[in-house]
């Protein structure tokens, strides 16, 4: 009996052990989806909003989408409805300027500033590198808090990033990431004080040469009920950009 | 005189007629004159005292950072509470306070308002005062706004209560950017509804401000921007801002702090071209990449300091110094360059560039500043990054408006301080006070207008009718001067009349208009106190256009009567 009694304490110290020391580390993680999705070359794409707001029905905003790897600079043109035509978002370096066709101005925002008051914001364009932003949030026992979980039947990691920094619009995220790949799947973005405020799933991922790129995801507002806004990525090139197209008076000269 | 004074009477008894007529044209010029001035001196009370005073205080003081400038945030506001208190006589102050709001969105019983969370101090008893001066609780207990047992307790208006679908003790859930540009979310409780007697304060949800300070990220040594209430604003405003943008004129970006125990002093150098080109034309640098040096991150040490403390280019040290108000802060740089110098930055300097060290300066003000030892008109004074940027002063709102946009343009970290007063900050309202001033005196023109032509017309047509009564009361011996003196009296008495009926009656229009309610949703709605228009009838001011009235028609009488007075009286009698 006392040899039965060992053996099952044998086995769920094993058990234990392992799935400890299964779970990978989660700055590797972080590393790891950065090499999946962080794109290394330039892209043009075609991006759709589509906002559904209480009350407001469903407003749909048609963009063009530049990126240069080389800097991280982006520009946001608006195509359609009409009233936001050729105005743009055009972010160099740090800076990220919000233009106005009707004013013929440049204005600064926030990285957390909405996209024409969608729940996307500059910052979710932005091709930073997640571990130069966040740290596994550590529980009591020092331990990164990951666990194993489920989104329907696919296995994910489950694990909690803080900022680094002080000025971030979410200082807490939690990665829902597949086992198999690392993609993200679902990131849930807390307030300060803890309070989920924004859910983002990641609808479809497409393979563009060894990168992974979601073309479909749906920011959810979990603050204002039922407003939600989807984000639709189309005729995805990876071509080299001009420079010139990453200026203040390309975006000016469209208006023109 | 007696005489004189019954006969202007009788005559002007005699005369019902034509006299009644320009009576009642006198009487009612002076009640539109007294309605003008009335409704006039009530909309500037209103957009005065209760718009202007709260959207801009008299003077503010505002600390100002982030890509927008949106970011208000005065980083050691007990530093620049002192210097108000230096620039302003204390018989001409009348508090400073803080200014502290959020435009937030906020959700109720299934419904979202955007709603201004603004900072209040209502903890003595004469704020208490000032709270009932401006709004009349209709639900609720002003008293629970206080408590410390009820989480952020506020008090809501009764317009924005009933859109967002709440009463008392229920919760509002609010989503807002704070300082340090983080999102928070809490539920505010509802404590009590009130009714503003302004619309203009409909949209505000008040909060204790220590609550709010709290709320929005401010630590306790900090604040948005200050408000600062004068004496007779009207007069002093403008003076104080002149004297205060001239106290709060920045010192250099100079830290007394230490690396391993060894006394250094911290400069900044500013990140524009023109003060790189200064600091190297005053240092050399003998080893490390220039342009690293130089660049947003750059940290240079000079060779005495490095050589005493064994560091080389791409050593990691620490930097430490006592903060004013947080103890010892350690900053961590990478040495970039070593330099030696034949200035004082040749003695125990760590130069950095101003960008890389802005934000630490103001989360961890130091305790000990500089000891300056550099002459404030040379040019590397000039190259060297400064405390923040004092913003020169505006004369008008366009001017403020385009200082902000041209600023907000300027990517830097590097705080910005301007000075205003009600002025600029809010000269569309005064715009208004102006327009209203203005029509008021087309008013009183319009009705010297009146009086002119009517006493006038009046008086020659009485001159002509009574041409031979004027012969024959000179005939038995009443003087020149005398027939003079009937017309004016009679002018006086018949202006003095009217008037006096015309401000009676003004003051019955006055109480009837007053006493209307108006539910106007739109922007008028500012201008009315308590849903009604607000009538200020000033009596000094009454008297001084009444007398300046009698002054006119007086005037306007005595040249027709010294014409009638010279009618030679056989000529007259003929008549």
């Amino acid at each position: 009996m006392k040899k039965l009694i060992c053996i099952q304490i044998v086995v769920l110290l094993l058990f234990f052990t392992h799935s400890v020391f299964a779970m990978p580390n989660i700055e590797d993680i972080l590393v790891e989806i950065d090499n999946k999705i962080r794109l290394e070359s330039d892209m043009t794409a075609s991006v759709t909003f589509t906002e559904q707001k209480p009350n407001q029905g469903i407003k749909v905003f048609k963009s063009n989408y530049y990126q240069r790897n080389q800097d991280n600079a982006f520009l946001i043109v608006m195509i359609s409805p009409e009233v936001e035509r050729d105005n743009g978002y055009l972010r160099i370096g740090d800076n990220i300027w919000m233009y106005r066709r009707n004013t013929r101005m440049f204005q600064h925002v926030n990285r957390s500033e909405s996209i024409l008051g969608t729940n996307a914001s500059a910052e979710d364009f932005e091709n930073n590198q997640l571990n130069e932003i966040y740290r596994p949030v550590l529980d009591d026992l020092g331990q990164e808090k990951i666990e194993e979980a489920l989104i329907g039947e696919i296995p994910v990691y489950k694990f909690q990033v803080e900022a680094l920094l002080p000025d971030v619009a979410y200082p807490t995220r939690t990665y829902w990431v597949r086992q198999d790949n690392y993609l993200p799947l679902m990131i849930e973005y807390y307030s300060l004080n803890g309070i989920l405020m924004e859910t983002v799933y990641f609808l479809k991922y497409v393979k563009i040469e060894d990168k992974y790129l979601c073309i479909k995801n749906v920011i959810v507002d979990e603050f204002e009920e039922d407003h939600r806004t989807i984000i639709e990525f189309e005729g995805i090139s990876l071509e080299l950009i001009d420079d010139y197209i990453f200026t203040r008076a390309y975006l000016e000269s469209l208006s023109r | 005189m007696k005489l004189l004074l019954k006969l202007s009477l009788r005559n002007l008894v005699r005369q019902k007629k034509r006299n009644i007529f320009l009576g009642i044209s006198i009487g009612f010029g002076m009640m539109i004159l007294v309605i003008a001035t009335s409704f006039s001196n009530g909309m500037v009370d209103v957009l005065f005292n209760d718009v202007v005073t709260y959207v801009s205080g008299h003077l503010v003081v505002k600390g100002m950072s982030g890509s927008t400038l949106n970011r208000f945030l005065i980083s050691d506001r007990f530093m620049v509470e002192e210097i108000i208190n230096q620039s302003i006589d204390d018989k001409d102050l009348v508090s400073i306070d803080e200014e502290l709001f959020a435009y937030v969105r906020a959700v109720g019983n299934n419904t979202i308002e955007d709603v201004n969370i603004v900072g209040v101090n209502f903890k003595t008893e004469e704020q208490q005062q000032l709270f009932n001066e401006y709004f009349t609780i209709i639900n609720g207990n002003f008293d629970n706004f206080l408590s410390e047992d009820i989480n952020y307790p506020v008090i809501i208006s009764a317009q924005k209560a009933k859109a967002l679908n709440v009463s008392v003790n229920d919760s509002i859930r609010v989503r807002l950017p704070m300082v340090t540009g983080q999102i928070q979310a809490v539920a505010l409780t509802v404590v009590a509804i009130a009714r503003p007697n302004n619309t203009f304060m409909d949209i505000a949800v008040f909060l204790d401000n220590e609550k709010a300070r709290d709320l929005f990220g401010y630590q306790s040594w900090e604040s948005a921007s200050l408000q600062i209430f004068l004496r007779d604003p009207k007069v002093n405003a403008k003076k104080y801002a002149d004297i205060l943008h001239e106290n709060l004129k920045p010192g250099l970006i100079s830290i007394k702090g230490n690396i391993a125990n060894d006394q250094v002093q911290l400069l900044a150098y500013n990140n524009d071209a023109k003060s790189k080109d200064t600091l190297l034309s005053n240092i050399n640098i003998i080893s490390g990449d220039v342009e690293t040096a130089l660049s947003e991150k750059g940290v240079l040490l000079s060779k005495d300091v490095a050589d005493k403390l064994n560091l080389n280019v791409g050593d990691e040290f620490y930097y430490s110094y006592d903060s004013k108000y947080s103890g010892e802060h350690q900053e961590s740089f990478t040495l970039n360059a070593i330099y030696d110098s034949d200035t004082e930055l040749a003695k125990d300097v760590l130069l950095v560039n101003g960008e890389g060290i802005f934000n630490t300066y103001y989360r961890f003000v130091p305790k000990e500043d500089y000891w300056n030892y550099i002459e404030e008109d040379s040019s590397m004074y000039n190259a060297l990054a400064k405390e923040w940027k004092l913003l020169e002063r505006s004369s008008n709102n366009q001017e403020l408006q385009q200082k902000y946009i041209e600023e907000s343009r300027i990517k830097t970290n590097q705080k910005r301080i301007d000075v205003s007063t009600m002025y600029e900050g809010a000269s569309s309202i005064l715009t208004i006070e102006e327009v209203l001033n203005l029509i008021t005196m087309i008013v009183i023109l319009i009705l010297f207008l009146i009086i002119l032509i009517g006493v006038i017309n009046t008086l020659r047509m009485s001159i002509k009718e009574r041409t031979p009564e004027i012969g024959t009361i000179r005939a038995i011996g009443l003087q020149k001067n005398d027939v003079k003196k009937i017309f004016v009296l009679e002018t006086l008495f018949l202006t003095l009349i009217s008037s006096i009926a015309g401000i009676l009656l003004a003051i019955i229009v006055l109480q009837i208009l007053g006493g209307l309610e108006f539910e106007l949703n739109n922007f008028l709605s500012m201008i009315l106190k308590n849903k009604r228009l607000n009538f200020i009838i000033d009596l000094k001011q009454i008297i001084t256009n009444l007398m300046l009235i009698l002054f006119i028609s007086g005037i306007t009488a005595y040249f027709p009567a010294k014409y009638a007075a010279k009618l030679p009286v056989v000529e007259a009698l003929r008549n």
